[in-house]
């Protein structure tokens, strides 16, 4: 009989969910982003997870602060690689466009490098911008967020996709929930019924 | 096997559609929500695609379905939905009529929340600017208040820096205003307590305040300024103004008569002034008109007393030689007694012009006129009653006491005329201290201590165009042959020449009063009079005698020669002069008039003493102004003979010049 495997906490909700769930945020409320995003870290630095931030809004004292008041340094699990913070364009526009395939192989490796450096688990938490439209590449991402949850299959890096319904046309957001199976509604996560499996929406 | 007509539900299709009506709340627009929702909606079953359709222009199609988006009146256009396969489609459409009814009420609820927050929005903003405005408003207004209470401040501090009284008062006349001058005169500590009250509730008498009260309601129904309304005001410390008030009539924008205004000036001091200065231009007319007259007078007594020289020495020249004659000497008696009394007229005249000759001496008053009251009496007769009333401790004068004989012999005859039948005449001395600082001097008089003499009655009084003229010579008010109107102003002229003032009290029926003012003297009894001696008027001197009145001339050289003296006689005085240098022998006396053509007496004297040393020297005169000094006064040694004089008095006068010592000259 198969053990169920570990699950983790997410922090923005009770429920828990195995690790290397793919989820997606849409959100139109500064501090609901704010709200799941140090929920999320917090949660993840408690479980000892290794913990990485791709976003404009998670700055390092607001960060630092958040931690500090509940009892972690910012500067020690910075210092030691638990924690990352990096802004959306140095992460996903590096050199000026969008490569699904470069940013690929650096989720791949950020899961190895947990796995070796004896992290539990790993998880990251982005922001994808309206930028994403205007770059070269840009007009892959839904393939890369397809690509992601047959990513996550080998290497269950659990990522939560944070888009600002303010930035983007309806129609896009639409195309975001088709590639994410997993979904917040207003601070729940459900199972998201426009969800395209990868192989359907990659196709062959 | 027949197709069904409904394909079954699929939960995930609802799911769908729960699932965008939840996502759909997080999109920020109508624009947005459309393309969200269509794209959602294509992936339902039996469905092509869909849009939407806002106004409702998309032609009829049969594989279009249309889904109104509608909440109550309001209407987001259709959604449209291409349907391919109606049978897998159709199990939705009642969910889907849910699903787009919800978008519509999200739609309205945005649309309500929208207008709510931009009616919140204009509200705030609304209240931002009232707000705005008020606060503008506020300091505005305190700007102006501020601006108010400095005018108001800098208006009363004004209106208090006037030394004028000024109020202002409504239509009834209760006072608006007052300023700090007009607030003291009405007893207020503040100029603001005048506020609400009326001239009724003020210190001024009410008969005061019903005539303020008729000149405010003449300046309102007039609508006319009234300016120079000279009135009488009672302070409230009792005192009493005169006041000379403007009042104008106060309007409003409209114009509109809503009040008076009223500036008052206190002319109490200004209106004492000008009479001051009327009694003193009027004290100084009166002296001015008695100088003139006094000169006149002077003057005319000069000629008469040469032509009444030549009657009284011809007829007593005649009574000489007609002793034999008895009915003559009878007739010549009367000419003497007419000529004497015109020579006591004549004297008068002098006296009222200042003019005669006196022989002022320190004396006490009140021992002079105790002297007189004798003679007084009986001046007056029994039935008057007359009463001394000395001061006690009278000061000294210096005058003539012939002068308080001719003083008190005028006054007393005159109260005895005005009590008539009976009645009672009072004299009275008293000592006056310190006149300068009582009341207004007199025109002409010193500031000092002074003695008065009043001689008062209780008979008829005087009227007022009576006392204006009492002074004047020849002024009389009783019946012809009664009075010379001569006595009053004899009187005036010995005040005068003695520095003092005469003042008359009288009304009509309450009697009179004359009080003179003479200055208290400080020196001992200077003067002496010379007292006539009688002696012998006979003599055989030279005697050199000068007159321009040839009828005089003649008459002196026939007196003295008839008498034993050697006359030289002359004219004028170079006349005299060759006659001294001719004449080898001593010349004893020098007999001579005053004025004369070319060298008076007075040159003339030194001319021919310096020929003739031990020269003694008589003048003669029918007028002493160029024999006396400033003040009336002969000067020491020099001696006089009034013309006219009598035979004796001129022989007389002669020998007593002739055989006193020489003393030095003049």
């Amino acid at each position: 009989m198969n053990l169920p495997a570990p699950t983790i906490s997410l922090g923005f909700t009770a429920e828990r969910f195995p690790a290397g769930v793919h989820i997606c945020q849409i959100f139109s409320d500064d501090d609901e982003r704010q709200d799941a995003l140090l929920a999320y870290l917090q949660s993840g630095l408690e479980a000892n997870e290794r913990t990485s931030c791709f976003s404009d809004k998670a700055s390092a004292p607001i960060v630092a602060e958040h931690l500090a008041q509940h009892g972690m340094s910012f500067d020690e699990r910075c210092a030691c690689g638990a924690l990352t913070l990096a802004p959306t364009r140095e992460v996903y526009f590096k050199n000026d466009r969008f490569d699904p395939e470069r940013m690929l192989e650096v989720l791949t490796k950020y899961h190895e490098d947990s796995v070796i450096q004896g992290y539990p688990a790993a998880r990251v938490i982005g922001e994808m911008t309206a930028e994403v439209q205007h770059v070269p590449g840009g007009s892959r991402l839904l393939e890369y967020e397809s690509k992601i949850s047959l990513l996550l299959r080998e290497h269950p890096i659990t990522c939560v996709c944070q888009y600002d319904a303010r930035s983007f046309d309806g129609a896009m957001i639409m195309d975001v929930l088709k590639v994410h199976p997993l979904m917040v509604i207003r601070g729940s996560v459900v199972r998201n019924p426009f969800f395209i499996p990868p192989e359907e929406f990659l196709g062959p | 096997m027949t197709q069904p007509d409904t394909a079954p539900l699929r939960a995930p299709v609802l799911g769908q559609l729960l699932l965008m009506q939840n996502v759909l709340c997080n999109l920020p627009d109508e624009r947005s929500i459309f393309s969200f929702v269509c794209r959602g909606l294509a992936d339902l079953p039996g469905v092509a695609g869909a849009s939407h359709d806002p106004e409702g222009e998309e032609a009829a199609d049969a594989a279009l379905q249309r889904f109104s988006l509608q909440v109550g009146a309001s209407h987001w256009g259709e959604l449209l939905v291409r349907v391919y396969d109606p049978v897998a489609f159709d199990p939705y459409k009642p969910y889907l009529n849910n699903f787009v009814f919800m978008v519509a009420v999200i739609l309205e609820e945005r649309r309500q929340r929208r207008l709510n927050e931009e009616h919140q929005a204009y509200l705030e903003q609304r209240v931002q600017e009232r707000t705005s405005q008020m606060l503008t408003e506020i300091a505005e207004r305190r700007m102006v208040e501020e601006e108010l209470r400095r005018s108001r401040n800098m208006l009363a501090r004004t209106l208090d820096s006037i030394p004028q009284a000024v109020f202002w008062k409504d239509r009834e006349g209760v006072y608006l205003g007052c300023n700090h001058v007009f607030a003291v005169a009405a007893g207020l500590e503040r100029p603001e307590l005048i506020v609400g009250k009326t001239d009724f509730d003020l210190p001024w008498p009410r008969g005061e305040a019903e005539g303020y009260r008729k000149d405010d309601r003449a300046v309102l129904e007039q609508r006319c300024p009234r300016f120079h309304i000279v009135e009488q005001l009672q302070q409230s410390n009792g005192a009493r103004l005169w006041i000379d008030t403007t009042k104008v009539p106060l309007t409003d924008d409209t114009g509109v008569v809503y009040g008076v205004l009223g500036v008052y000036d206190d002319i109490t001091e200004r209106r004492r002034e000008e009479a001051e200065r009327e009694r003193l231009q009027e004290q100084l007319t009166q002296a001015q008109k008695m100088e003139s007259i006094g000169r006149l007078a002077g003057g005319v007594a000069h000629d008469f007393n040469n032509m009444l020289q030549a009657i009284l020495g011809y007829t007593g020249l005649a009574l000489e030689q007609a002793a034999k004659s008895p009915e003559l000497v009878e007739d010549l008696h009367e000419i003497m007694k007419a000529a004497r009394r015109s020579a006591d007229l004549t004297q008068q005249l002098l006296a009222f012009a200042r003019k005669q000759t006196v022989v002022p001496r320190v004396l006490d008053l009140n021992e002079t006129v105790a002297s007189m009251l004798k003679m007084l009496q009986r001046l007056i007769g029994e039935s008057i009653q007359l009463v001394w009333s000395p001061h006690p401790a009278l000061w000294p004068v210096l005058i003539d006491p012939a002068q308080i004989d001719q003083l008190l012999a005028n006054l007393t005859v005159n109260a005895r005329d005005a009590v008539g039948g009976t009645g009672r005449i009072v004299i009275e001395t008293a000592n006056q201290p310190g006149v300068a600082n009582s009341a207004p001097l007199p025109l002409g008089v010193e500031p000092g201590d002074y003695v008065t003499l009043t001689v008062r009655d209780n008979g008829c009084g005087i009227d007022e165009n009576t006392r204006a003229h009492l002074f004047e010579p020849f002024f009389t008010t009783k019946a012809l042959g009664k009075g010379t109107g001569l006595g009053l102003a004899t009187v005036y002229g010995i005040v005068k020449q003695n520095h003092g003032h005469i003042g008359v009290h009288s009304e009509p029926g309450k009697g009179t009063a004359f009080t003179i003012w003479l200055p208290r003297s400080a020196a001992d009894d200077a003067a002496t009079a010379v007292a006539a001696e009688a002696g012998p008027c006979r003599g055989s001197e030279s005697v050199l005698l000068v007159e321009d009145e040839e009828q005089i001339l003649n008459l002196g050289r026939r007196i003295l020669q008839e008498h034993g003296y050697t006359v030289l006689a002359a004219r004028l005085p170079e006349e005299a002069l060759r006659t001294v240098t001719d004449f080898p022998l001593p010349i004893h006396l020098l007999v001579t008039d005053v004025v004369m053509p070319g060298v008076n007496g007075r040159e003339l004297q030194a001319r021919v003493a310096a020929l003739k040393p031990g020269l003694r020297c008589l003048y003669i005169s029918g007028y002493t102004a160029d024999v006396i000094g400033h003040h009336g006064l002969l000067e020491d040694g020099m001696q006089f003979l009034q013309k006219p004089f009598s035979v004796a008095d001129f022989t007389r006068k002669v020998r007593q010049v002739l055989d006193q010592e020489v003393g030095p000259a003049p």
